[in-house]
C-alpha cells in the first residue's frame, strides 16, 4: 500500500494549529495609516523619518502617500510603518479587498460612489 | 538591542530569523510573498531534512510536520553504468532511530514565516528594491540578503576563485500518488540513483499540503538526454515523459511509478540553474554593505540534493558568528569572515557535489567498487556512506582516497573478526 | 479586518484599490490623471540588473541599475472610503512589483492600445496566469476610432470569454469613469460566495 489520494489527508497549516498572524492583513500600498493620538508629538526616540511620517500622519493617507510626499522608499516606508503600529504610535486602517462576501457591501458602496461622481 | 533584516522569506533566511529572534534581537522580515502566497504558490526543487538539519530546527522549534511526514529511515542508491545492471548500496540515514524527511517547501517556508511573526519578528511584504536597501542600510545594524532570484542577485558577483565547475543543469520534478512499495524493502526508504547515460534521479516519500506522496526528481546536464523539456510540456505530458525516461534509463525505478498519478495540477516543475559560487559581500550605490546567505552565495549543484543541508548549516554558522561578534559592527571584515568561517563546511560539500557531477567522466575508481562490494556484507559500510549526506565533509576522511578507503575497509573487516 | 486592535474613538476610514495595467504608452498613465482628484504621483525606484543575455551560463554579468517608475490617483467615494489607482511600471520584467501591486486590488484594468496590441499580451497573460483578482480589458481610442473589434482582440490576446472587453478613450474623465464601474461591477458579479479559507 502506497500513499494515495484521501480525504482528510491534507495536513492542518500552521494558521489553523494557533497561529495569529498579523501578515495575513499586511500593509499594503493602498492601505490608510494615521497617527493614533494626533494631540501628542512623536516621542523623541524616533529615528527621524519616522518622526515625519508620524507628523505626516496625523491626516489620514495611505502608504503610497507616505512614501511619495516624504519621498522614503515604498518597502522602507512600510517597515518604518509597521514599527510605529508595533508601538501603538500608529493606527492601521482595513483594506478592503474583496475577498470576502462581507466586504461587497463595501464594494457596492464603492460602485454607487462611482455612480454619482462619474455620470 | 541589534536590528537585523532579513530579506526573503526562503529556507536560510526564515532559518536565521528564527534564530536571531530566540537570542533577542530585533529581526525584520521582508520579502515579496506574502504567507498565503508561498502557500498557493509553484512548487520548488524537493529538498530533504538530514537528522542533524532536523535536530537545529528541533532546537529552535521549527519542526511543525515530522509527526506527519512519511520517515525515510533508509536511502538506497542505485548506480548505472548501463541500465541492465545497477550496482547498489543501502544504508541507514542516521544513528539509532534518527531520519530524514521531506516536507514541501510551500508548506514550510509558509508555517515559518506565521510562526515567525506570531513569535513576535516583524514581517513585512513587498518586492525590495536597491532604493529600499540603500535606505535600509542607514537604518540596520545589519542586512542579509536571502533571496538569490531576481534583481537583488546580482548584487553579489561570481567567484570563479572558489569553485569553477559551473555546469548548466535541467531538474524536472513531479509529486505523485500510487507508487509501487520497494520490492523487499520498507516503504519509509528514499532512492537515488546515478545513471552513465543521463543524469541522476531523487525519490522520495514526500509531505504536502495534501498529505504525504512521493516526489520523484529527475536532473541532467543542460541538453542532456532527460533534458526533454523544452517545449514546456502541460502537467500530465511530462509526467508521461518522465515515465519514459526511467523506463529507458532507470528500470527499477519505472516499475514503481508505471501506475502513478501526479496529486495535482499544480505538482511539476522544470527548472534550469548553473551551480555557482558568489561573492557572499554585496555592495549597495552608497557604500552600504550587505551579506548573502546559503544560495544566494552558493548555488549547489541539484544531483546531491543539499540545498536545505545547506542551507540550515550556513544559517547557524552565521548565527554563532552574529551572536559571537557582540555589540561591534557588522563591517566588511566581519561579513566576509562569517563566510569564511562557514565555507570551511561548504568548501567540502562542493568536493562532494564535484564527485557526484562528474562520476561517470571516467570509470569508476577500483576503490568505489571495492566499497561497494563490501557493504552487502557490513551493512555499516552503507550507512556510512549514506550518512554522509547528513555531513558531507565526512566523506573526505574516508571516500575520495584510495588509501583512506582501504584503511577503512580493512579496520571494518578487522572489526568483524575477518582482519 | 481590522488589523490592529485599537480603541475605537479613531474615525476609521477604509481604502481599496484597482491596477491599471498595459503596455508602455498605451494610456495607463492618462487614465490614472483623469479620473483622480489629485494630479497623478509617481514614485520611482532603482533597480539593478544582471545584463546577461538569455544564457546566464556566461560567467561576469554586468551591472546595470534601472529607474522603474509607477504612478496613482484617488478618488475619495464617500467619507470612510477611498479608492485608489494603481498604475504599473512599462517594464513587464519587474514582476514582483506587479504583484505588489496586485496584491490585495479588487480588480484590474489592463489599458489596450489598438495600433500595438502585442504591447498588452504580457499584462492580459500575467493576469489571465495568475487568476488572482478579475480584471476588464478597455481599448484605448486614441484618434476617436477603433482598428479592431472586441471579437478580435479576445482573439488576439488570448483573454477569456467571460472578461468584459470595453472601448474608452483615457483622456476623457466620464469615460474612465465607465471603465472603473464597468469593473466593479463584474468584481462583485465574480465575487466569492464563501469565506475563503487559509
Amino acid at each position: 500500500m502506497s500513499y494515495r489520494k484521501r480525504r482528510g489527508s491534507r495536513i492542518r497549516p500552521y494558521t489553523f494549529t494557533g497561529g495569529r498572524t498579523r501578515s495575513r492583513h499586511p500593509l499594503m500600498v493602498q492601505t490608510l495609516v494615521s497617527t493614533a493620538d494626533p494631540s501628542t508629538d512623536a516621542p523623541a526616540k524616533l529615528m527621524p523619518e519616522s518622526q515625519r511620517i508620524y507628523r505626516l500622519c496625523r491626516e489620514t493617507r495611505s502608504v503610497a502617500e507616505v512614501s511619495a510626499e516624504l519621498k522614503i522608499p515604498l518597502g522602507v516606508t512600510q517597515v518604518l510603518l509597521s514599527d510605529l503600529a508595533e508601538l501603538g504610535l500608529v493606527y492601521i486602517h482595513p483594506t478592503i479587498t474583496g475577498n470576502s462576501p462581507s466586504e461587497n457591501q463595501v464594494l457596492e458602496r464603492a460602485l454607487r460612489g462611482l455612480e454619482r461622481l462619474f455620470q | 538591542m541589534r536590528k537585523i533584516l532579513i530579506v526573503g522569506a526562503g529556507h536560510s533566511g526564515l532559518h536565521l530569523a528564527h534564530g536571531l529572534l530566540s537570542h533577542g534581537y530585533d529581526v525584520t522580515v521582508i520579502t515579496g510573498q506574502s504567507s498565503l502566497e508561498i502557500r498557493t504558490g509553484r512548487p520548488a526543487i524537493t529538498q530533504m531534512t538530514f537528522p542533524t538539519a532536523l535536530e537545529y530546527e528541533r532546537e529552535l522549534h521549527l519542526d511543525f510536520w515530522s509527526g506527519q511526514a512519511p520517515r525515510i529511515e533508509e536511502f538506497k542508491i542505485h548506480l548505472y553504468p548501463t541500465p541492465s545492471q545497477p550496482a547498489t548500496l543501502k544504508g541507514r540515514t542516521g544513528k539509532g532511530n534518527r531520519y530524514t524527511v521531506s516536507i514541501d517547501r510551500r508548506v514550510k517556508m509558509a508555517d515559518w514565516l506565521e510562526y515567525f511573526e506570531d513569535s513576535g519578528g516583524k514581517v513585512v511584504i513587498h518586492g525590495v528594491t536597491l532604493t529600499d536597501l540603500d535606505y535600509f542600510s542607514r537604518m540596520f545594524d545589519l542586512i542579509v540578503v536571502a533571496v538569490g532570484h531576481g534583481e537583488l542577485g546580482a548584487l553579489f558577483d561570481a567567484d570563479s576563485s572558489r569553485f569553477s565547475g559551473a555546469r548548466p543543469r535541467v531538474v524536472a520534478q513531479a509529486h505523485v500518488y500510487d507508487v509501487a512499495p520497494p520490492p523487499g524493502e520498507s516503504e519509509n526508504i528514499g532512492w537515488a540513483a546515478s545513471t552513465a547515460d543521463a543524469g541522476n534521479m531523487i525519490f522520495v516519500p514526500f509531505l504536502t499540503a495534501d498529505g504525504p506522496c512521493h516526489s520523484l526528481f529527475l536532473g541532467d546536464k543542460r541538453g542532456g538526454p532527460m533534458d526533454a523539456w523544452p517545449d514546456r510540456p502541460r502537467p500530465d505530458e511530462q509526467w508521461r515523459r518522465m515515465q519514459e525516461l526511467l523506463r529507458k534509463y532507470a528500470p527499477e525505478y519505472f516499475e514503481r511509478v508505471k501506475d502513478a498519478a501526479l496529486i495535482d495540477g499544480s505538482s511539476t516543475l522544470v527548472e534550469y540553474l548553473t551551480p555557482q559560487v558568489r561573492n557572499p559581500v554585496g555592495v549597495l550605490p552608497s557604500g552600504g554593505l550587505v551579506l548573502g546567505i546559503a544560495d544566494v552565495v552558493i548555488t549547489m549543484d541539484p544531483f546531491v540534493g543539499q540545498g536545505w543541508n545547506h542551507s540550515t548549516r550556513c544559517a547557524r554558522s552565521y548565527l554563532q558568528s552574529i551572536i559571537e561578534h557582540g555589540d561591534r559592527p557588522f563591517d566588511a571584515e566581519f561579513l566576509a569572515g562569517a563566510f569564511e568561517r562557514f565555507w570551511e563546511y561548504g568548501l567540502p560539500v562542493q568536493r562532494f557535489a564535484e564527485l557526484n557531477s562528474t562520476l561517470w567522466d571516467q570509470e569508476l575508481p577500483p576503490h568505489f567498487q571495492e566499497l561497494l562490494g563490501a557493504s552487502a556484507a557490513y551493512p555499516q559500510i552503507g550507512d556510512r556512506w549514506i550518512q554522509g549526506w547528513d555531513y558531507p565533509p565526512d566523506f573526505e576522511n574516508w571516500l575520495y582516497d584510495p588509501e583512506l578507503a582501504r584503511a577503512y575497509l580493512q579496520e571494518v573487516a578487522a572489526a568483524h573478526g575477518e582482519g | 479586518m481590522v488589523s490592529n486592535d485599537f480603541s475605537s474613538d479613531i474615525p476609521t476610514k477604509m481604502s481599496t484599490k484597482i491596477v491599471i495595467a498595459g503596455g508602455f504608452g498605451a494610456g495607463k498613465t492618462t487614465l490614472v490623471g483623469s479620473v483622480s482628484e489629485i494630479p497623478a504621483v509617481t514614485t520611482e525606484a532603482v533597480m539593478t540588473e544582471a545584463s546577461v543575455g538569455h544564457d546566464d551560463t556566461s560567467a561576469t554579468p554586468q551591472k546595470v541599475t534601472t529607474t522603474v517608475a509607477m504612478d496613482f490617483g484617488r478618488i475619495t467615494v464617500d467619507q470612510q472610503l477611498i479608492l485608489y489607482m494603481f498604475g504599473t511600471p512599462g517594464q513587464t520584467r519587474f514582476w514582483f512589483m506587479w504583484d505588489d501591486l496586485v496584491r490585495g486590488a479588487v480588480g484590474a484594468v489592463v489599458v489596450v492600445d489598438c495600433r500595438r496590441l502585442a504591447d498588452s499580451f504580457e499584462a492580459v497573460d500575467y493576469f489571465e496566469t495568475n487568476r488572482r483578482i478579475p480584471y476588464i480589458v478597455a481599448m484605448n481610442r486614441f484618434d476617436g476610432r477603433l482598428e479592431y473589434t472586441a471579437d478580435q482582440i479576445r482573439e488576439a490576446l488570448e483573454v477569456s470569454a467571460s472578461v468584459p472587453i470595453v472601448d474608452f478613450d483615457a483622456r476623457d474623465r466620464s469615460s474612465g469613469g465607465t471603465v472603473l464601474k464597468t469593473l466593479l461591477r463584474y468584481a462583485l458579479s465574480n465575487s466569492p460566495v464563501a469565506a475563503p479559507v487559509g
